[in-house]
């Protein structure tokens, strides 16, 4: 067995340690844990690993504890980066870090001179949903993205779904985009315990029998139609399911919010936490819940879903983009758009038990076929042909 | 004939574990007669001799050296190192000795011609799995978020290390004969170690509950709990070091109970205490967000006889575990008649074959996959059981003690 030539990767680490801390940086955390596993092992022990992080966050990298990572200091903080990103006066990254593989796992790249460069490109939403992104953002991305994928050497993604989007935009070949599938960490995500689940429900001010939505208040999450089908159910089973809307403050969410209002005016049981909901409190929620409702409008992946696969509970999905690869036949699928079926489909899982157990199980078996170690297997097989 | 026995292994931690098992019950089996005469080399802190009855009316003599320990002082941490990397044995070559019994590796050996060197091999799992044991100093250099002297501290750690282990490896290459505990352990001397294959014989361990003075009591509070537990109960005992994956099986139970219904898990061990520093804080994060935690019961350090009480009461042992020189516990609790659920590696499938569950592959998921075809499947266990008797009865301490002071008695 000959000696591996060693491949020095830098990943620019500011999802990690930033405040928002976002589905992405759950992704590019959950991952890179992976990887830190893997590099224990021989096979993969010639790989170096360094991680970016901005100056003024760099002591939040700590609380992963990863072991087999080094950290450097970024040269500049996120704004300014930002800021020279828009004017395209960013300095080329490797002339300060030396010859590596480059990393970025939030869409947009550092220019490199003589590095291989691979962002993680997630889905393409701000260009065939651009309704759905915030108009700042979108410009910023569409430019940016645009010159990740023309400095990139590889391009690594999440689904089948964005994957076929990336070639297809971006005029590609097939070998040039790699998935690494997100997937449920399930040492947190199983079925809690009843104590657990009371205790939470608790902490967070609900009550009674609930329908689940977990994600950002956004356009995008298709909230007002889950509302509205949820209006549309029969008296009975309303009064004996509430509804709850767990997750952080998106953008243009007014609608949103006077809907809820309204619906809470005429004596409907639409709940939101009390208090800002922490991630270990989440599989207690998703254990808790009667049916979990997801009917975005667009997904790059869609990891709720599976998150509440993993705890057990029966899933209520839309059958557009990745959601339906992500869900598989565990889900009942409905169309976004059609809301009177989707009332229908809702109350037809909340009554039918042999439905529900069915869904259930089908959900253990789904959430197998994604593994966070089959995916940094993929991330460093990437790296290691960059490298190359 | 004049045999000298290396006990030091029996005083710096190694009484606990299999190591420990393997020297005494050897030493309680010791040939007396007046041809011989016992050289035992100890350290000063006691006398394993007196501590675990072993010697009789034996008259021996006593070799004793003091112990140097890790220091901060820089010239009592060099004597330390040097002390480790070049192990001297100058009031041991006094006496002339015509055998040296050496029962583990990294603690040398005299470099005297005349002497003819046994050594005991456990296993090399630090060479095996390298990434965790003995990962390469070259790893730390680039570690440049930690101050210069963290990283200089490590990057010692690492070389003094490599360089102890490199000086066993030499040790067991130049030993007259080296004795493994299984065939696995042997092919890997010879794959990993470069050891001849002629040089090596095999003698394997047996399971004993040994019985000290303070090992036959049982606490009450074990009983009470044990008796007071409903719904069947899953054992671990053992450390919680990198090649167990204690995490896994605590992954495993938590599934099972979110799953399948209420169980119970045991955790037996030294380092399963709640004032315990060394249990692994990924582990001990573990336990403490479980869901299920409040049946998950902590016993801390616990004697054979509880051991054996735990095995007997227990629906199933769980030994999650990478690698193994021999894997006592696993025979241990096939004689206890305890139904074993374990991974498929090393030395295992060679003292257990057909008589544990091995999972599929690694990993909490696989584990409760077994734990669900064990825990309903009663048939299952009880064959596993009736496997496991028959299998832990075909090694036994007498042959193989017998064997052992046979080959040392042929070195001559």
């Amino acid at each position: 067995m000959g000696k591996k030539k060693t491949v020095k990767v830098f990943v620019d680490g500011e999802v990690l340690v930033i405040k928002h801390f976002s589905g992405i940086g759950h992704y590019t955390a959950e991952l890179l844990k992976a990887v830190d596993r893997l590099l224990f092992e021989d096979e993969y022990s010639h790989f170096r690993f360094e991680i970016g992080v901005p100056r003024s966050d760099a002591h939040r990298i700590h609380r992963f504890s990863f072991d087999n990572f080094s950290f450097r200091k970024m040269p500049f903080s996120p704004h300014v980066a930002n800021g020279l990103k828009q004017r395209k006066r960013l300095p080329p990254i490797d002339l300060l870090y030396g010859k590596r593989v480059y990393l970025f796992p939030n869409y947009s790249s550092w220019p490199t001179y003589f590095s291989p460069s691979i962002p993680v490109i997630y889905d393409l939403s701000f260009i065939h949903h651009s309704e759905f992104v915030e108009p700042k953002n979108q410009e910023f991305l569409v430019e940016q993205v645009g010159l990740s994928v023309k400095r990139s050497k590889k391009i690594i993604t999440i689904s089948h779904n964005s994957k076929n989007e990336i070639i297809k935009e971006f005029t590609l070949k097939d070998s040039d985009v790699e998935i690494a599938f997100p997937a449920v960490d399930m040492h947190n995500f199983y079925r809690s315990s009843d104590h657990t689940i009371a205790h939470t429900k608790a902490k967070y001010g609900v009550f009674g029998d609930y329908v689940l939505f977990v994600g950002n208040i956004e356009p995008r999450k298709n909230l007002i139609s889950l509302l509205e089908a949820y209006d549309q159910l029969p008296k009975d089973v309303q009064n004996k399911y509430g509804l709850l809307l767990v997750g952080a403050k998106g953008w243009l969410d007014d609608e949103i919010h006077r809907r809820i209002i309204s619906m809470r005016m005429r004596g409907l049981r639409v709940m939101q936490p009390t208090d800002y909901v922490e991630d270990d409190d989440l599989p207690a929620l998703y254990s808790g819940a009667s049916v979990f409702a997801y009917v975005s409008r667009y997904e790059g992946f869609g990891i709720p879903p599976i998150e509440a696969m993993a705890c057990g509970t029966p899933v209520l999905s839309s059958d557009n983009s990745s959601l339906p690869e992500a869900v598989g036949d565990a889900a009942s699928l409905v169309d976004a758009t059609d809301i009177k079926s989707m009332s229908k489909q809702l109350a037809k899982l909340l009554t039918n038990n042999k439905l529900r157990q069915e869904l259930v199980k089908n959900g253990y078996e789904q959430i197998m076929k994604f593994d966070w170690e089959e995916s940094a297997k993929v991330l460093l097989k990437t790296l290691e042909e960059a490298a190359a | 004939m004049k045999i000298a026995f290396d006990l030091r292994p029996l005083q710096i931690g190694h009484q606990n574990r299999g190591i420990g098992a393997y020297i005494l019950n050897i030493l309680e089996r010791m040939p007396k007669n007046d041809g011989l005469t016992y050289i035992f080399l100890r350290y000063d802190s006691s006398n394993p001799i007196d501590k675990y009855n072993l010697g009789g009316e034996l008259n021996y003599i006593d070799v004793v050296i003091k112990k140097r320990s890790f220091s901060k002082n820089p010239i009592k941490l060099l004597l330390y190192v040097y002390s480790n990397l070049v192990p001297a044995f100058n009031k041991l070559k006094r006496h002339k000795p015509d055998v040296f019994v050496q029962c583990d590796y990294l603690l040398g050996a005299p470099k005297n011609l005349r002497t003819k060197i046994i050594t005991i091999s456990y296993d090399l799992i630090p060479y095996v799995l390298r990434g965790y044991y003995l990962p390469s100093w070259r790893k730390y250099v680039g570690f440049r978020h930690l101050r210069i002297r963290s990283r200089v501290r490590l990057i010692l750690h690492a070389w003094f290390y490599e360089q102890k282990y490199r000086n066993g490896i030499r040790l067991l290459k130049r030993s007259k004969r080296v004795i493994s505990i299984s065939k696995s352990t042997t092919s890997d001397l010879v794959r990993l170690g470069r050891v001849p294959e002629n040089k090596i014989s095999t003698i394997y361990p047996a399971a004993s509950f040994r019985k000290n003075k303070q090992d036959v009591i049982i606490r009450d509070e074990i009983k009470e709990l044990v008796k007071n537990l409903k719904g069947p109960t899953i054992l671990y005992v053992g450390a919680t070091d990198r090649r167990r994956q204690v995490k896994e099986l605590i992954f495993a139970y938590n599934l099972y109970n979110a799953r399948e219904g209420a169980i119970n898990l045991l955790l037996g061990g030294k380092e399963f205490s709640t004032d315990s520093k060394s249990l692994d804080p990924k582990v001990k994060q573990e336990i403490l967000s479980s869901s299920y935690s409040d049946t998950i019961h902590m016993l801390g350090k616990i004697t054979e006889a509880e051991k054996k009480y735990l095995l007997e009461n227990s629906s199933v042992f769980v030994y999650p575990t990478l690698y193994e020189g021999f894997g006592l516990p696993v025979l241990e609790a096939m004689e206890a008649g305890c139904p074993v659920i374990t991974y498929r590696n090393s030395s295992l499938p060679e003292i257990a074959d057909g008589a544990v569950l091995f999972t599929e592959e690694y990993g909490g998921y696989e584990i409760y996959i077994s734990l669900c075809r064990i825990l309903q499947d009663d048939k299952l266990a009880s064959r596993l059981v009736k496997e496991g008797k028959a299998k832990a009865k075909l090694f036994n301490w007498e042959n193989s003690a017998n064997q052992f002071w046979e080959e040392i008695m042929n070195c001559k």
